[in-house]
């Protein structure tokens, strides 16, 4: 997409809006902002180095069961915990990753399975450091930066993701334009190339890798900390491939996919699932096979195509 | 003089078949080389050796006197070797400034740096733009590689290896597939290669071969038949008779 | 001293007859996967379909067991045709994001399915009166159910080995895992092939989902339950090794009994980090290299 810092704007300009445009649906709009967050960095993985894994969760629960742990047994701080989630998720992106990028396709997919099978059977079992089964529960946040309360209404929680949001995406984009960014790309769209030219591919992936996980794991530690509250299906393949869904809606490798997919995902489900069950499910797998046959740019592809007959309808 | 490649004993074995035998190879500086053979002689096993694609059962490499037998492909690619492939493998998606822009970032070790650099940025476009001049690619450069014709890929395989400004360039069937009128320009280039450079070849069409290399090697299966100038090779008995025996029996 | 060699022998059995379904679960995945190299997320779908069907053959129409799991068998083979030629077949040489996501969205919509038509309980099964007794088979008393699951799983791998290598259609499979390209070149019909494998395919887990439905329950939730397992036979046997399935499956089904039985509760992560440790060691499996 050319006209990238429009685009940037404009994200910020809806991030900052939409406590204003609605309300009543904080909690809603707080939850699409952290999911847009972990789909961001699953983007990276997915859409910018082409590795397609269904474990990610696993890196989104480690950061909410530490952050949460971390509130619940050292220090209530929010950014602390940030701090922490963030980096027991790298260190777990750092060890798995040891291990799964030795592979690709089916493999790479089934090792990402295992690892988020093993992070939730632990989590599941260490019952009294993660509460098992019915989660991590007390815990009790302090102030954002010592000076805002989160408040009854969740304003507080909304602005403290969305300031989180942003700056995760700043850093988002710096890494995508930077030279790194566009050897991932050259490693997804040509491996073997690319070692041809010298590029040290093994080391780049297990990079990102981390940074993936270390953001993921970051929107689990916000998680945790505006539900006040850790569910043990933050660590499951269902999540996982929730998450993916979430960013080929969007559309993967796009940039904005996940603030788009993210979103619109969210709203549907909200409204949708609410309804019927059942009919979620059929309507989820639907929309699905229409992407892959139809769409498989998702949401931006999308929009870009239409903005782009627009603009040349009006020449 | 250290050879800028310089090859002992090199062999590679698939199970009980031996494609590459005991290959004593030297290139010096300028050296403009080319490999022949029938198919199948392991011509391209001797380069995915050599690059490092391949890791040999036995034998010795080393660059500028440098044993890199060991070495993983990227990394003898910063020792100096560049190759291109014999069926292009390039990024599809990409354009060609790019593609090229990949290549000349790696090769001035900004490969992998995570904060977007104007000056840097400055100076691999710069250098991408001279690449795209030199080999006459201006025309097509704002769309995706795929929709260009095979000739102008091969082009840009070759700017690639180019922005590595390799030691040792091996080029495999650089004029494989591409259309007869096209081919000339491809020759211009590597005509117009830096001096300094090492330059290995394979190749079938024995035109080409008098057109580029000052000396031939002739492997056939697995083995070098024969070695000299082009007319030395193309005047020894054995290998009129290999190819004289293939003309006859087709 | 007795106790433990006859505890092992019913570890080694229970552990056999486990395996025996994910051998017939993942044999036909394997095949697709080795041959089409689609990654096919949706193969638990038609087990849970076969399953469905013999159940609803027993409990609707009151037939037999037997000929219940022949019509899931063939219901399904006939759902595999259909869907490999419609939808399929147009994933061949599609990324693997959108067979991964074609896979999810198939999954969903046999769920939604599954949930309509039967509701999201398990479906009770009547084994016949002569599956539900016990045999001596020499080295202890055992459930004739078992017994009959690892006699039809061993009668399987037997046939499908034999069709492998003596028949003409087992030679073209192998032909095009082995290097497509080639295969075409000298005649095989490879679409052909690919169709006809994808069915047996779907036909061999629609026979594993049936008769596995005492063991591994058929509801909603079962294709995604047990897809971990598959996946983990067909990946650490390697794609298209068929052999090469049948012993991970039943190395994994005795390793899996018999390690839950001893650790129970570390039992589920240690079996993982095994899986993971031996795929870190062998990423392709143990099949011998394709080209492409």
């Amino acid at each position: 997409m050319r006209p990238t810092r429009l685009l940037d704007g404009l994200v910020v300009a809806a991030l900052a809006a939409f406590p204003l445009l609605a309300p009543g649906y904080l909690d809603l709009g707080t939850r699409m902002v952290i999911l847009a967050l972990f789909a961001m960095s699953l983007d990276l993985l997915v859409g910018y180095c082409g590795l397609v894994t269904l474990g990610h969760a696993a890196f989104f629960g480690m950061g909410a069961y530490a952050a949460g742990i971390f509130a619940l047994r050292a220090w209530a701080d929010p950014v602390a915990g940030l701090v922490v989630g963030g980096a027991a998720a790298a260190l777990l992106g750092l060890v798995s990753g040891a291990v799964l990028l030795r592979s690709r396709r089916l493999t790479l997919i089934v090792l990402s399975l295992a690892t988020v099978l093993v992070v939730q059977e632990v989590a599941n079992k260490m019952t009294w450091l993660t509460g098992g089964a019915d989660g991590l529960q007390g815990i009790s946040m302090g102030p954002v930066l010592g000076r805002f309360a989160f408040d009854l209404l969740g304003r507080v929680s909304y602005a403290y993701a969305a300031v989180v949001l942003a700056l995760g995406f700043l850093l988002f984009r710096a890494l995508v334009d930077s030279n790194f960014g566009r050897s991932l790309v050259g490693i997804r769209e040509n491996e073997s190339r690319m070692h041809a030219i010298g590029t040290p591919v093994d080391a780049r992936l297990r990079t990102a890798f981390v940074m993936s996980a270390a953001l993921a794991g970051i929107a689990g530690a916000l998680q945790a900390q505006v539900a006040e509250f850790v569910a043990l299906n933050a660590v499951s393949v269902e999540l996982s491939g929730e998450i993916l869904i979430m960013l080929i809606l969007g559309g993967a490798g796009r940039r904005y996919g996940a603030f788009l997919g993210a979103p619109v995902y969210v709203f549907m489900q909200d409204y949708l699932a609410r309804e019927d069950p059942t009919n979620w499910y059929l309507w989820i797998g639907l929309m699905l096979l229409a992407i892959v046959f139809f769409a498989p740019g998702g949401l931006t592809a999308w929009l870009g195509a239409l903005a782009r007959r627009l603009g040349a309808t009006r020449s | 003089m250290t050879p800028v490649l310089d090859v002992r004993g090199l062999s590679k074995r698939f199970g009980s078949l031996d494609v590459v035998r005991d290959v004593n190879l030297t290139l010096e500086a300028g050296a403009r080389y080319a490999l022949i053979g029938p198919n199948g002689a392991g011509k391209t096993t001797l380069i995915n050796l050599i690059s490092g694609r391949l890791s040999p059962s036995a034998g010795e490499i080393r660059i500028d006197g440098r044993n890199v037998t060991r070495m993983p492909e990227a990394g003898r690619v910063k020792a100096g070797i560049g190759r291109t492939f014999q069926i292009t493998s390039l990024f599809r998606r990409l354009t060609i400034e790019e593609t090229l822009a990949l290549a000349v970032a790696e090769h001035v070790g900004a490969g992998g740096r995570l904060w977007p650099d104007r000056a840097s940025r400055a100076r691999i476009d710069a250098r991408v733009a001279e690449i795209v001049a030199t080999l006459r690619l201006g025309d097509d450069l704002a769309r995706p590689i795929e929709v260009l014709p095979y000739g102008v890929q091969r082009m840009v395989e070759i700017g690639t290896v180019l922005a590595l400004e390799p030691r040792l360039l091996l080029l495999d069937e650089p004029a494989a597939g591409v259309p007869r009128g096209d081919v000339g320009v491809i020759f211009e280039a590597i005509a117009k290669l830096p001096a300094s450079m090492a330059v290995l070849l394979i190749e079938h069409d024995i035109d080409v071969v008098f057109r580029v290399a000052a000396r031939v090697a002739v492997l056939v299966a697995g083995d070098i038949l024969v070695e000299g100038s082009p007319a030395e090779v193309s005047e020894h008995p054995d290998v009129r008779a290999l190819y004289l025996g293939e003309a006859r029996h087709g | 001293m007795w106790e433990l060699a006859d505890l092992l022998i019913s570890l080694v059995f229970y552990g056999t007859a486990y395996g025996m379904i994910l051998y017939l679960l993942a044999v036909g995945l394997s095949v697709t996967l080795g041959l089409m190299r689609v990654v096919n997320l949706a193969h638990g779908v038609f087990a849970m379909a076969g399953g469905y069907v013999t159940v609803t053959a027993m409990s609707r129409f009151g037939w037999p067991f037997l000929a219940a799991v022949l019509a899931g068998v063939v219901v399904v083979g006939l759902l595999g045709v259909a869907l490999e030629r419609t939808l399929y077949r147009r994933l061949y040489s599609a990324p693997i994001l959108e067979q991964v996501l074609f896979s999810i969205g198939l999954i969903f919509i046999a769920i939604a399915a599954a949930r309509y038509f039967f509701g999201p309980l398990a479906q009770p099964i009547d084994l016949p009166a002569w599956l539900s007794t016990r045999l001596d088979i020499g080295i202890g008393v055992f459930p004739a159910y078992r017994v009959f699951l690892i006699g039809v799983g061993g009668m399987v791998a037997l046939a499908i080995g034999m069709a492998i290598d003596g028949t003409r259609f087992g030679a073209s499979i192998r032909a095009a895992v082995d290097n497509r390209r080639m295969a075409e070149s000298v005649g095989i019909n490879v679409s052909r092939v690919f169709t006809l494998s994808f069915a047996l395919g779907t036909a061999l887990a629609a026979l594993g989902g049936s008769l596995g439905a005492d063991l591994l329950p058929i509801y909603p939730g079962y294709p995604n339950d047990y897809l971990v397992y598959l996946l983990i036979v067909v990946a650490v046997a390697g794609l298209g090794n068929i052999r090469g399935a049948l012993y991970v499956a039943l190395a994994f089904g005795i390793t899996d009994t018999t390690i839950r039985y001893f650790l129970p509760d570390v039992g589920r992560v240690l079996i993982l980090l095994l899986v993971m440790a031996v795929l870190f060691r062998h990423p392709h499996g143990f099949a011998p290299k394709t080209q492409a």
